[in-house]
This record gives structure tokens, C-alpha cells and sequence, in this order.
């Protein structure tokens, strides 16, 4: 079967009925979570999300197709081949066309040894199938072949962007330190890959972490998400992954600022982990709700550590430092009220923050970064939950900020892995659909994977009672569940995104279940544009027990009322 | 250069267009057809034939077909063309040389020369006059003014020229290992954009859109891409399959992978068709590159397959008419070169609902 492409996103609507293949993650491109990325070995296959990936034009599977006579081989022989739109011939050399032929066949003809041309083009052909034999049986090479042409010359023009590194550069180079060994993140395609081998995005080599510190834990794991091979630095931080080159420590995420960490805040106090050293109350994701620019709690803070900048920016792959999935963010259950502060102001970085709130939940960003970071936390195109993931991931793990660093972004659930459930970010089924949404319910037009209670139930965060642990709280509604926030969401539909529904958690990151229900409002009078359109005694319009269920401190489960909040009990 | 005059006389075939067979042109060449070309002023249809020899038929309202003219090469002609007016007939070939017929004085001369086979020749109506572009296997690319004998310029391509086309001012110039080139003729001489083929496999035709905002591409794998020229109409860049077929008729997969050898677009409409070579028969396809889709397929109503492969197209300059050769194309070497084959050209007379666009379906 094909491999759902909307799944690999995180965006499948059909979840398990769907009629194409969802492969657990890990298994799927090669492992792109799969710390030990070998590029080859048919890594390419399952081509990643990212766009600018090479495995978005090509990978291996499909060049073993296209030369493979049975399916898609040209009849004729005599020809060239390239793997993908606009790539450099990867076959070179052979190109003859049946004209040519034939005008050497008259001239042999007219010259009267037509018997030599029929040797010479007999020869002809088969050296061009000795060729493609000679290519078949060693795909993988090609294959490398292929990617280093890619890098070296990429596409442009005809609307590719110039794709730096693409992570699949597979050997040694690992595809964020490859070709430009510039931020991994700087170049769209970059975290797609998360090239195998070797260096992990972040930093690999390098020790440092990438989130500007290495707190991440292995500076020096081999294959950090961000791969830059052997960059030292690590894919936040330096070489700014994510397109930002800033070398200076500063957090991949776009924030210059080290020791931030990435995700805004301002150095929670450890070298600005990223992800908000997991235990802190305001880890770095979500610092709860309190003020913490980060994104992810406040929505309102225009910089979600993950929402601006990293992702923000470099719209870069986003999605593939969600492949992982590993919840990188689910881990750290601490913060539950993260994500509760997201409700309501319009998430566009926030959406990043938006996993941050999850910060305390294990995989916030997990599910996320399987597949819907990318679209609805960072909006702008960066999945912000990537950094959301590690940085929970991390939190998850034990707190420690080592905790697999890498994985954040490209390790199989760096952080989501060390705690072990992968983090709800790691569950890339459940993700499918925003799973994030869960708490962005808000605004329906915002960055919805938090955003968008009603359509994606999954929302990773559906299930605040749930933090499980272990498991990201997010990973654990698995989707179809909704999500936890959802649920108050679902209710209140557009307005109110789901958490302020009626609960204001806490911002604080309490390692068990997001509180939601001292979450300050985000109720502002004026920021929803519906909010206008209600009735003025809607309060009293409402049935009775709907009101009740309104005002009481939290939703029964399988109660919750379908009309929109009234807004004095947001 | 003989006159073919009293060779045939008119109507190949029964000739009411309302028929639906397609009309055989009267007195096909005699070897295989390398290409076709109608004039833009009439209907007159030129071809080149790989017997060395350029003819010249006029087409009648009703389909009948009269050769008017021949004149030959010293080698088979690759390529033909007609020049604005209609007077004039270029063609190109694997002697080497361009050469000019003058339809009123009925002589023709040499007027383009190169290193290689000369593999496309193309009339350039430039506000200045008329220009004869000419691409080659030796790698060049020569603008020719007819009256100088050498060329006003000569341009380096990457690789052999193996196909080229105009709507001014685009000029699009395809070449082996995947090289595409883009002119503006504005500057004629500088590539305006030089890529790598949006396919996998060797170009084997460029077509350029009557609007001249971007072009075709066909390749031997069975494939066409549709190309837009300017960055920002990069979005609505796409390719598709055609032309393959199955193993068996118990294997659906797709895997016998036929070359398109010919893209022609419709005038008018905009519309363009598509043809292959095939072991056993060609086909023709019509489609609607905007609406992504096939309009009509040859083997269905009017269009039977043909008989053998089918190496050129033209519509002429309504979009009323549209020719095709059928002839053996080299695509199997030189063992399918049988003695039985046919070498014939016909016309079919184009219903709207073949080569039109259908309306969006509301």
C-alpha cells in the first residue's frame, strides 16, 4: 500500500481507516526518529514531510522502481536518468536518441556495412543495460549519489528553494552539517532528514546541545536530531539550525538570546534548555502560563521559543523534527498548565508554546511532532513543536536535561524515549490529525494544532487527566481520544480555546495532570470577534443545566454543553 | 526537386469529412516521416521524410490531399518549418545542412550549415524580420538572417540539440542528459534560464504553449511535463503519464513505457496532443493541460489506433485539421525496421469536443 502522506504529517483524517499505510514511526522513513539514521540502507524511503527533503523528490525505493524494467523503465535504452524533477542526470552519458541512431544506421547503410552498425548499436545497447544492471544492484549507492547531487546542486529555480542540507545526504554528512554545515535548520530541508547517520541534527557532534546548551544531554550524540554533522553545535543553538545561523549558542529556536532557552524563556535557569528544563515550574515550554513569553504557554507571547524564531523562521522542515516524534515534549509532565495558557490569544507562535504549555505533558509535542506540529503550532510553518518535543522531551525524561537531546528533533523521541512512551509527540499515529490542536481549540483559524479542538479530536493534550507519566500526557490520547482539552473545547467550538473553557489551570507544571482548572481565563472581551455576536443575557438564555455545567470547576466527562461559554464563565 | 505534380491526383481517400476515418494523405515519402509542418497561411503541409526528400501537399476543404512540390536533401530531413508568410519552406537534416524552399519560384538553396545533423529548424518572426533558428548535434545552437551565409549567431548548448521550439519570444531548446534551455529572444543570444529537465528520463520533445508562457516536455518514458517559464507561475508546473501500457493484458502494471514523440498545441484552443511510438500501434492523446485532463483518446470514437508508431503531429493553422505520420520511429533499433511498414500520414478533421476544452464542471 502507499504510505499515507497526511499520516507522515500528522494530518491523516481517516486514522485507522484509512486506506493507506500508516507505518509506525520508526519505520517509516527509515527512522527518522531512529537515532542511528543510516542514510542508506533504503533510509530514504518514507520520504519525510519536510519539503526541500531530497526524500520529498526522490529516495531509494522509487529510483529502484524507475529503473526496473518491469515497471518503469523506458522501452528504450538509450537513455539518461535522473531521479527526480529538475536533479542532475544521475545516469550519465547514455543519452542517444533513435534519430541519431538511425541517421548512423543510413550513413552504414549507404556506405554498405549496414552489419557494422547493427554490431555497433547492438553494443550500444547493451552497454546502456549494463549500466542499469550495474545500478540496480548497488540502488543504495546511487541513491547516495543521488543526495549529493541534490545538495550540490539544489533544486532551484521552477520554485525549489535552494535547499540546503538535506538531511538525507546520508554518510558521514549528515544532512544538517552536509553541504552547508550551516544550520541545520537553515535550510529547508534540513531537519527533514535528519540524515542518517551520524550526527544527529543537533549538534551531533558537537556537544552542544542543541538546545543551546547541551543540556540536552548528548552533545555529542551522533545523531542529534539536527544532525549537523559534527557541527558542534548544536542544531538550536548553533549553526542555528534552524536557519539561523547564528552560531553563537543561542537556542536553534530563533533566539539568539542563549542560554534562552529556545523556547523563550529566558534560561529557565539551566543553560536555557530548551525545553525548559522539565522540572521547572516554568519549564522552559510552559512556564506556566505565567507570563513566560514563551510561547508556549502565553499566546500571547509573539515568541514562543518555538513559535518565532526557530520555527517561525526557518519554516523549515518543521515537521521533521516531529518525526521523531519522540515526545520530546510529552516527557515532561511537569508543566501542565502550559498549554492551559494557550487557550485563547491567538496562538501564532504561541502555537509552539502551544506545546509548551504540554511541557509538563509528555508528549505534547510529541504527537505533535508526529506529524501536525507542523501546521498548528508554529504556524508559521515551522513546527514548532519540534523544539516543543525535545524540549518536553527532555522535561519528560526525567528532567534531566540530557536526557536524549538529540532526540528532540530527529532521535526517535529524544526525549520522549528516555522517559520512555514516546511522548505523546512520539506516538505518530495518534498525532495524525493536530493532535495539538488540543489546546488551541482557540481561534479555530489558529495554528491549529492546538488550535483546533473540533476537527482533530486527537489533540494531543486531549487528555489532561491523563498525563500518564511516562508517556506524554499527550501521547496518551492517542488521538482518536480527544483531546483532552478538547473536550471543554469541543463544547465551546469556536470561541474560548478548549482550556479556557471553563478551567484555568495552573501554569505551573505539575508533573501529573495539567490543572486546568486554575488556568486564568484568557478570556479578554474583546478578542473574539464572536464573542460580540452573543446575546447579551445569553447567560440566562442558556438551559439551566448547561449553565450548571458551565459554572461548575470542570466538565463532566460526557457532559459537556454544547453551547458556546458564556463569556463570563470562560 | 521535382515537381510531383501529375504524380497523383487528389483525394487519397474517400474524402467527406464527415466521415470518421481519418483521410490518407496521397503519396506518402517513401521511408519513414521525421516530421510535419503546416503553413500559417494555408493549408499546405510540408513533410520530411527520412528518404532524403521534403513534399509538399495542399489539403482541400474536404480532406483531399494534392503533393504540390518535393525537393530534396542530401541526406533525410530531420526537421521542417515554414517561415510567416507562407512562402517559405526550411528544413533541416542529417546532411548537415538547412536549406530553404521558395514555394512561388519552386528552387530551393542551402542556407544554414553546421558540424552535425541539424536536428530542429524553427522560423523566428522577430520585428526586425524573420530569423531561421537551427539546433544541432553538434551542440550549437545558430540564428541564420537568410540573405548573410553565415549565421548571426551561434550559441553553445550544454549538450546535442534533440528538440526545439518557438512562439515568440520563448524558444525552448531541449538536449540530451535532461538539459533544458530557455531563451527570451529579446536576447536571443544568452540563455534566459538553463535547467534540468523535469523528468527523469531523456527529452525527447518541447513544445511551447501558444501563449508562450511556458512549455511541454516529453520524454522517452512515457511522461510530459507541463512547464511554466516564469518563477511564479512555478506552482502550476505538473507532469503526468501517458503512453504506457501493460504487460499483459493480466499484469496491470503499467510497465511497457512508450516514448512521446510529439506534442502539437491546438492554436486556438490551447489544447495539445500527445503521440507515441509503439511496438504494435500508436496512440494519440488530446489533452487539456489547465484542467488536467485527457479530452480524448485515439483509440476511442474517430481515432482507432493507428498501425504503427507515430513519430510527428501538426494542427494546422485553424486547429481544423490535425495531421500525423505513421512510420516506424527507430524506437526498437534496427531490428524493427520491417520492410512492411507503413509509411503513410493522415489527416483527421478535429471535432470541437475532441480538442476543446470542456467547461468546468459546475
Amino acid at each position: 500500500m502507499a504510505i499515507c502522506q497526511f499520516f507522515l504529517r500528522g494530518q491523516c483524517r481517516f486514522g485507522s481507516s484509512c486506506r493507506n499505510e500508516h507505518p509506525a514511526d520508526g519505520k517509516v522513513g527509515g527512522g527518522f526518529g531512529n537515532q542511528s539514521w543510516t542514510a542508506s540502507s533504503g533510509a530514504g524511503s518514507g520520504s519525510s514531510s519536510t519539503s526541500l527533503n531530497p526524500a520529498n523528490f526522490f529516495t531509494q525505493e522509487l529510483i529502484t522502481r524507475d529503473l526496473n524494467p518491469r515497471s518503469d523503465k523506458p522501452l528504450w535504452p538509450l537513455s539518461s536518468y535522473g531521479p527526480a524533477k529538475y536533479q542532475p542526470t544521475l545516469v550519465p552519458g547514455l543519452d542517444e536518441s533513435p534519430e541519431e541512431m538511425r541517421v548512423k544506421a543510413e550513413s552504414a547503410l549507404k556506405a554498405g556495412n549496414i552489419q557494422e552498425y547493427v554490431t555497433f548499436e547492438a553494443n550500444h545497447i547493451a552497454a546502456a543495460d549494463q549500466t542499469f544492471n550495474n545500478a540496480r544492484s548497488n540502488i543504495s549507492e546511487l541513491y547516495q549519489q543521488a543526495i549529493r547531487n541534490f545538495h550540490s546542486s539544489p533544486p532551484t529555480s521552477s520554485g525549489f528553494r535552494p535547499s540546503g542540507g538535506s538531511p538525507l545526504a546520508s554518510s558521514s554528512t549528515s544532512a544538517f552539517g552536509a553541504p552547508a554545515s550551516t544550520s541545520v535548520f537553515g535550510k529547508p530541508s534540513g531537519f527533514g532528514a535528519f540524515a542518517s547517520s551520524g550526527p544527529s541534527a543537533f549538534g551531533g557532534a558537537a556537544t552542544t546541545s542543541a538546545f543551546g546548551k547541551s543540556s540536552l544531554g548528548q552533545p555529542s550524540q551522533p545523531t542529534s536530531a539536527f544532525g549537523t554533522p559534527a557541527q558542534s553545535t548544536s542544531a538550536f543553538g548553533q549553526t542555528s539550525a534552524f536557519g539561523q545561523p547564528s552560531s553563537t549558542g543561542t537556542s536553534a529556536f530563533g533566539q539568539p538570546a542563549q542560554g534562552t532557552s529556545v523556547f523563550g524563556q529566558p534560561a529557565q535557569g539551566q543553560g536555557t534548555s530548551v525545553f525548559g528544563q522539565p522540572k521547572q515550574p516554568t519549564s522552559a515550554f510552559g512556564t506556566p502560563a505565567q507570563s513566560q513569553p514563551l510561547a508556549f504557554g502565553q499566546v500571547s507571547q509573539p515568541t514562543s521559543a518555538f513559535g518565532q524564531s526557530a520555527f517561525g523562521q526557518t519554516s523549515q522542515p518543521q515537521s521533521s523534527l516531529i518525526k521523531p516524534a519522540t515526545g520530546a515534549f510529552g516527557s515532561a509532565a511537569a508543566t501542565g498548565g502550559a498549554f492551559s495558557s494557550l487557550t485563547t490569544t491567538p496562538v501564532p507562535p504561541a502555537s509552539g508554546g502551544g506545546f509548551s504549555a504540554f511541557s509538563g505533558q509528555p508528549s505534547a509535542f510529541g504527537l505533535g511532532a508526529a506529524a501536525n506540529v507542523p501546521s498548528t503550532i508554529a504556524t508559521p510553518s515551522t513546527p514548532p513543536s519540534v523544539f516543543g518535543r525535545s524540549a518536553f522531551g527532555n522535561v519528560s525524561s526525567t528532567t534531566t536535561p540530557a536526557v536524549n537531546p538529540p532526540s528532540a528533533f530527529g532521535a526517535p523521541s529524544a526525549f520522549g524515549a528516555q522517559t520512555q512512551t514516546q511522548s505523546a509527540f512520539g506516538a505518530p499515529s495518534s498525532v495524525p490529525s493536530s493532535g495539538f490542536s488540543a489546546f488551541a481549540s482557540n481561534a479555530p483559524p489558529v495554528q491549529s494544532a492546538f488550535g483546533s479542538p473540533a476537527p482533530q479530536a486527537p489533540s494531543a493534550f486531549g487528555a489532561p487527566p491523563q498525563p500518564s507519566p511516562a508517556q506524554s500526557a499527550f501521547a496518551s490520547m492517542q488521538i482518536p481520544t480527544q483531546s483532552a482539552f478538547s473536550q471543554p473545547a469541543a463544547a465551546l467550538a469556536p470561541q474560548g480555546g478548549g482550556f479556557a473553557s471553563g478551567s484555568a489551570a495552573p501554569p505551573k507544571p505539575k508533573s501529573t495532570k495539567p490543572e486546568f482548572y486554575n488556568i486564568k481565563s484568557p478570556y479578554k472581551p474583546g478578542l473574539d470577534k464572536y464573542d460580540a455576536l452573543l446575546p447579551e443575557n445569553y447567560l440566562e438564555l442558556i438551559p439551566p443545566a448547561a449553565r450548571k455545567a458551565f459554572e461548575a470547576p470542570k466538565f463532566e466527562w460526557g457532559n459537556i454543553p454544547e453551547w458556546i461559554p458564556p463569556k463570563e464563565l470562560r | 526537386m521535382s515537381f510531383f505534380s501529375g504524380a497523383s491526383t487528389s483525394t487519397a481517400v474517400s474524402a467527406p469529412a464527415a466521415t470518421e476515418k481519418d483521410i490518407e494523405v496521397a503519396d506518402p515519402p517513401t521511408d519513414s516521416i521525421s516530421s510535419l509542418a503546416f503553413s500559417p497561411q494555408a493549408d499546405y503541409l510540408a513533410v520530411g521524410s527520412w528518404d532524403n526528400n521534403v513534399r509538399i501537399y495542399e489539403v482541400g476543404a474536404s480532406g483531399q490531399t494534392q503533393g504540390k512540390a518535393m525537393y530534396g536533401h542530401q541526406g533525410p530531413v530531420l526537421s521542417v518549418c515554414w517561415n510567416k508568410e507562407g512562402n517559405k519552406i526550411l528544413s533541416g537534416g542529417a546532411d548537415n545542412a538547412g536549406r530553404l524552399f521558395d514555394v512561388t519560384t519552386g528552387q530551393s538553396q542551402q542556407v544554414a550549415q553546421h558540424d552535425a545533423p541539424i536536428k530542429s529548424v524553427r522560423w523566428i518572426e522577430t520585428p526586425q524580420g524573420g530569423i531561421l533558428a537551427t539546433g544541432s548535434w553538434d551542440k550549437t545552437l545558430k540564428y541564420w538572417d537568410l540573405r548573410t551565409p553565415n549565421p548571426i549567431s551561434t550559441v553553445q548548448l550544454p549538450e546535442r540539440c534533440y528538440t526545439m521550439d518557438v512562439q515568440y519570444p520563448l524558444l525552448v531548446v531541449g538536449t540530451a542528459e535532461r538539459h533544458i534551455q530557455i531563451f527570451n529572444l529579446t536576447n536571443p543570444t544568452t540563455a534566459f534560464k538553463s535547467m534540468v529537465s523535469p523528468l527523469k528520463w531523456q527529452t525527447r520533445v518541447v513544445s511551447c504553449f501558444p501563449s508562450a508562457n511556458g512549455f511541454a516536455v516529453g520524454s522517452v518514458e512515457g511522461r510530459v511535463a507541463i512547464q511554466y517559464v516564469e518563477d511564479k507561475d512555478a506552482s502550476n508546473n505538473f507532469s503526468f503519464k501517458c503512453h504506457r501500457r501493460d504487460q499483459s493484458p493480466t499484469q496491470k502494471d503499467q510497465s511497457l513505457v512508450y516514448a512521446v514523440n510529439d506534442i502539437a498545441f491546438h492554436p486556438v484552443h490551447g489544447t495539445f496532443s500527445t503521440c507515441d511510438l509503439s511496438g504494435s500501434d500508436g496512440t494519440i492523446n488530446f489533452w487539456d493541460k489547465d484542467a488536467r485532463t485527457r479530452l480524448k483518446n485515439r483509440t476511442s470514437l474517430a481515432f482507432e489506433p493507428a498501425p504503427g508508431p507515430v513519430p510527428a503531429t501538426a494542427f494546422n493553422r485553424t486547429g481544423a485539421i490535425f495531421a500525423y505520420a505513421v512510420s516506424y520511429d527507430w524506437s526498437k533499433g534496427h531490428s524493427g525496421m520491417t520492410p512492411g511498414h507503413p509509411n503513410k500520414i493522415m489527416l483527421h478533421a478535429c471535432k470541437d469536443d475532441e480538442v476543446k476544452r470542456k467547461p468546468p464542471k459546475r
